[in-house]
């Protein structure tokens, strides 16, 4: 079970399952951000490994030509001697980064991990069609196979965040379950921006639930050298859930974001189907197999690339586009917030002062509005059982200071605020005829206000 | 209409406060404060789930009618002023009396305790779908923990979908954190729907006896091992409470507990335990009375007033984190060596947290 403790290494294990799992030979993964450490000392014969990578690239990568300028820079570097002296994961680290730098290629990894050697081995890990290993699964499904999160934000918009794209077969209860959560949303954000990667069946499972029906669309194409062949990838005519092939769709990226989310992303985009918002993705567009090598050596090698039917290419070493530039770290409340405005555009009367409480308040947390300290201080003061305190630039509300319950408000004009993590509420300062604070009101969305006069002179 | 409604002071409780208020100076033809004030001692008298108490509260309003009390405040304002006396009296919470014309020809024509079976097919709450069903948030959290924000019981007749959708989501989980404190309450078999997925016995968990004044009634309140989808059997289950923590709400939490599948962690509950209806009054006014009250079957006894007990008192704000934390110290003890340095990490970060 030492392959669990690899689980925290991005991606690592799910490029495994990948592989063993990989039925249709493809699978696009996030490269592993790491190696098992405590086997750093092992002796290694540097020449053996080189030349079971050199053998593998050589018949297997995408692009025959850049697998020969791959294999040379390889033979270059061991004639000079330029893998002398490094342990184990340092011989790995180095011919990964020799690999990427001639390819230019994110996907290539080369990595020590004995225990998917010896799976990959073994008669079970050679024979390509079965399943996912048992402890692979148990170990994703600990993940929810991806499914970290899904909610229902305030103006009936669905969260999805989805941290991989699992084994289509044995997750798939869980991301029917996910859509059925999601299904009566009026928008919904699937979240990619931790997201490395995995089963391209797994993206078409959940691409099928934004289209119709009939005709069938065709998401997306992946040619593999090694079988010269292409799959390609429809959505779903049937699944047990209901569709939501209308309702508007916004993917949240970052730099992390690669391979599998890349081609979630990129095919919706192609069929404009979905609002990008966030940063450019890594750019990792060929799926590939783990391999074994040598000596408890592994490699992800990339053996097909994506093409695309509507844009005939693919985001390798560009990233995905992004409609909506932000920083990563905003992309949700940046996403939220379009989301409410597209559905204030269209709503029905009785639910815009609804939304436009919403937006008001997703606007006042993406976007502050600062007051001068001294128009703060003077809001500050006892209103009865309503206190409002100035503490570092800020205002602080409680309406029982005896027991506590201080919260930070948020300004949305000179003179009306936000109570954090109080929905449907503003609160407002009110002077009176010779431009004194006299009051405060609190506006509650239902329609009802109270009122506080000033009790601290 | 005849939805038994397992609520206080929201939803379609407050829809009378916001009716009310918008009614001012409304009349309505032939009918005085006295007729109104009877119309209510009478609903108390044949209604009321504690009949001592509703005689006590009958007579008690009766003379503050006789001195006056209502005199001066118009007919269409006056729902506001006996909701209070009434809450006030009774100590009963979930009291709500209102002008609304709409609802009160509803339920002329179709008044509560005429027969489940002879009603049509309920419509979905329009408010349902749109709040998710009251599903608010499922979550995988670190050490294989999952929560569930779960923020109103609407009908159990249109929630079965909504219901399998989260459990299958949380059904791996090493515990199950539930996350009641904004939960005000609904749909009483909404309850024992929810709670249907914490047993795997092959037949019925009875849960509790409820007892309803309005039909005479003793009925059986159990979970139903036919609902679809997976359970959650043996996982542990923290139901994360506190002050907003309403009537059906508690229920879940209360009977979870007494059948040893849940521990209570956070602060005092508001104490709310029975269940009624929205009967008419006289023309256009309507009232919210408890008719019903249960009985869990483990304890024999309810919330009402005091609130669910309590394993883990803590600070509510702070009480998911807490119950994180039980949960994660729950999972160390499950023994699985290659888990145990990342739930001690995380044990320690959690604590870390606490004591911010």
């Amino acid at each position: 079970m030492q392959m669990r403790g690899r689980a925290t290494v991005g991606g690592v294990a799910l490029a495994g399952m990948l592989l063993l799992g990989a039925g249709t030979g493809s699978a696009l993964a996030q490269p592993a951000r790491g190696a098992a450490r405590d086997a750093g000392d092992l002796v290694v014969d540097a020449e053996a490994l080189v030349g079971t990578v050199r053998e593998a690239v050589v018949e297997n990568y995408v692009f025959p030509d850049v697998a020969e300028r791959c294999a040379a820079r390889l033979e270059e570097r061991l004639g000079s001697g330029g893998y002398g002296g490094l342990d184990a994961i340092g011989l790995a680290q180095a011919i990964t980064a020799d690999l990427r730098d001639v390819s230019n290629d994110l996907h290539f990894s080369v990595r020590l991990d004995p225990n998917a050697f010896a799976f990959l081995t073994s008669a079970e890990g050679e024979e390509h069609d079965g399943p996912p290993p048992n402890m692979i699964l148990r170990q994703n499904a600990a993940s929810n196979f991806g499914f970290k999160r899904v909610e229902h934000l305030a103006g009936n918009i669905g969260y999805l965040k989805l941290n991989m794209f699992s084994d289509d077969q044995a997750a798939a209860p869980t991301a029917h379950a996910a859509m059925a959560f999601l299904a009566n949303c009026d928008a919904v954000i699937i979240d990619l921006r931790q997201n490395g990667g995995g089963s391209p069946g797994m993206v078409q499972l959940i691409s099928s639930y934004f289209f119709p029906a009939t005709p069938p669309t065709h998401l997306n194409s992946l040619y593999f050298r090694p079988t010269d062949t292409t799959e390609e990838y429809f959505t779903f005519e049937e699944l047990p859930g209901k569709r939501m092939a209308d309702t508007p769709l916004f993917l949240l990226t970052s730099g992390y974001t690669f391979s599998a989310a890349e081609e979630f992303a990129y095919n919706l985009y192609a069929r404009e189907r979905a609002t990008i918002v966030g940063e450019v993705t890594g750019g990792g567009a060929h799926p590939g197999d783990m391999f074994p090598l040598v000596n408890g050596f592994t490699m992800f090698l990339p053996t097909g690339r994506a093409i695309n039917p509507i844009t005939g290419t693919n985001w390798e070493g560009k990233g995905v586009p992004v409609d909506v530039e932000c920083a990563a770290p905003r992309a949700l409340e940046r996403a939220h917030l379009m989301a409410l405005e597209g559905l204030l555009e269209t709503a029905e009367e009785w639910r815009r002062e609804d939304l436009e409480w919403t937006v008001a308040a997703t606007r006042a947390e993406l976007d502050p509005l600062k007051l001068d300290p001294a128009l703060l201080r003077e809001y500050a003061g006892d209103y009865g059982e309503r206190v409002i305190e100035f503490r570092e630039g800020e205002l602080w509300y409680t309406r029982n200071a005896a027991s506590g319950g201080w919260r930070r408000m948020i300004a949305i004009s000179e003179d009306s605020f936000l109570i954090e993590g109080v929905p449907g509420f503003r609160l407002g300062v009110e002077r009176d005829g010779t431009g004194r604070v006299a009051g405060v009101r609190g506006h509650y969305q239902q329609g009802r206000e109270d009122y506080n006069a000033r009790e601290d002179g | 209409m005849s939805t038994k409604v397992f609520a206080r002071d929201r939803g379609r409780a407050s829809v009378f406060v916001v009716a009310a208020a918008l009614s001012l100076g409304t009349t309505a033809s032939g009918q005085d404060h006295a007729d109104l004030v009877h119309s209510v001692t009478d609903m108390l008298r044949t209604r009321y789930v504690l009949p001592e108490r509703a005689e006590r509260a009958a007579l008690e309003l009766e003379r503050r009618l006789e001195e006056g009390a209502y005199e001066g405040i118009a007919l269409g304002e006056i729902g506001p002023a006996l909701q209070r006396d009434l809450r006030e009296i009774t100590e009963d919470k979930h009291f709500a009396v209102a002008y609304h014309p709409g609802m009160y020809r509803d339920l002329r024509a179709n008044p509560p305790g005429a027969g489940e079976t002879e009603q049509p097919a309920a419509s979905p709450d329009p408010r349902a779908a749109r709040a998710n069903l009251g599903f608010t948030r499922v979550e995988r959290l670190e050490g294989n923990v999952g929560l569930l924000r779960y923020d109103e019981f609407f009908s159990a007749t249109h929630s079965g979908e909504k219901t399998r959708a989260a459990v299958e989501l949380l059904a791996d989980c090493d515990a199950v954190v539930i996350d009641l404190r904004a939960n005000w309450g609904g749909d009483a078999a909404m309850v024992a729907l929810l709670a249907s997925y914490f047993f795997d016995a092959p037949e019925p968990v009875l849960l509790a006896t409820a007892h309803d004044r309005l039909t005479g009634e003793t009925t059986r309140v159990e979970t139903d091992p036919g609902a679809p989808g997976r359970r959650i059997a043996s996982a542990p289950v923290f139901c994360v409470v506190g002050a907003n923590t309403r009537s059906a709400a508690e229920a879940l939490a209360y009977f979870l507990r007494s059948q040893g599948r849940a521990t209570t962690v956070g602060a005092r509950t508001s104490g709310g335990a029975h269940a009624g209806y929205i009967f008419p009054l006289i023309e256009n006014f309507v009232m919210f009375c408890p008719t019903s009250r249960r009985e869990d079957a483990v304890t024999g006894g309810d919330w009402e007033g005091e609130g669910v007990p309590i394993d883990v008192e803590c600070d509510e704000d702070g009480a998911a984190t807490r119950a994180h934390l039980l949960a994660v110290e729950h999972a160390m003890t499950l023994g699985r060596e290659e888990d145990q340095q990342s739930l001690r990490d995380l044990a320690d970060a959690l604590r870390d947290a606490l004591d911010e």
